[in-house]
């Protein structure tokens, strides 16, 4: 069956390589992605006037799949609001259990002794049930007590590739 | 009382409940303000939030819509311009909203 690549334009503001994740200040590229892959997602967010800007593997979890970036140059609220309208049509949010949440905690706690390693020293992780109660507030991260935002590029590159880290993404 | 009033009572809260049900729920949580920055620093929002984000970063004119669509935490930072300005943030379900801020970088 043949598939139609739907080529992307770039905006003004310049987008992303997809391979690297570089910042939006990067040079304009176009990002392409089969029509046969938009979910419907990606088709509302699209026909509301969004741009693709970048487009990554879901990950082990969800093998095969897409997750898409977007960006627009409607104002703030607008653009939140519309994204939104999208997200509860189409992908609204799955809560996690506690057995999920715990998986996660000593994930975590995991790639914090990859940061020790590293020669990092991130504070102490709480207690999973601390973690867990703090679920829906913001609960603790590997990455936190260290000065992430003082990461040289290739600090920062060393941590995601040794460490895994999904969950901190620089721009 | 009366007949009237009573109606009229029964008319009044019929609307508020169905204005009430009519009321989109907010999912989501929102952080934002100015962060200044001196000419030759870049301004940058990172925004802690679960599952979906819509972040603008310091002074810039784009928003970016981020769906990781995995049900976790994230720590995303996302650059704004020169010299810095107004940024925004929204987790969708969740923002933590100690964790999200805006700062200046060289």
């Amino acid at each position: 069956m043949f598939s139609l690549a739907v080529f992307l334009a770039a905006g003004c503001s310049g987008l992303p390589n997809p391979s690297s994740g570089a910042s939006p200040r990067s040079s304009s590229e176009g990002v392409s992605i089969p029509v046969s892959q938009l979910t419907p997602l990606d088709r509302c967010m699209l026909d509301k006037g969004f741009r693709i800007t970048k487009v990554r593997p879901a990950g082990a979890t969800d093998a095969g799949s897409l997750v898409v970036e977007w960006e627009s140059d409607l104002p703030f609220d607008t653009a939140a609001s519309a994204a939104s309208d999208c997200r509860q049509r189409f992908a609204p949010s799955r809560p996690k259990t506690e057995a999920e949440i715990s998986a996660i905690y000593a994930a975590w706690v995991e790639e914090r002794k990859c940061l020790i390693g590293l020669g990092y020293n991130p504070v102490a992780p709480p207690s999973v049930e601390k973690f867990v109660s703090d679920w829906q507030t913001g609960p603790w991260m590997p990455i936190d007590g260290i000065d992430t935002n003082a990461w040289t590029d290739e600090q920062y590159q060393e941590a995601k590739q040794r460490c895994g880290l999904e969950m901190y993404d620089r721009g | 009382m009366r007949k009237r009033q009573r109606r009229l009572s029964l008319a009044v809260a019929l609307v508020a409940g169905l204005a009430i049900a009519a009321t989109p729920v907010l999912a989501w949580q929102a952080e934002g303000g100015t962060k200044t920055c001196g000419s030759s620093l870049t301004g940058k929002t990172r925004a802690r939030a679960n599952d979906w984000a819509s972040i603008k970063g310091p002074g810039s004119g784009t928003t970016g819509i981020y769906n990781w669509g995995d049900g976790l935490w994230h720590t995303q930072d996302r650059w704004g311009v020169d010299g810095g300005g107004d940024w925004n943030a929204v987790g969708d379900p969740y923002l933590d909203l100690v964790s999200t801020y805006a700062f200046c970088v060289a």
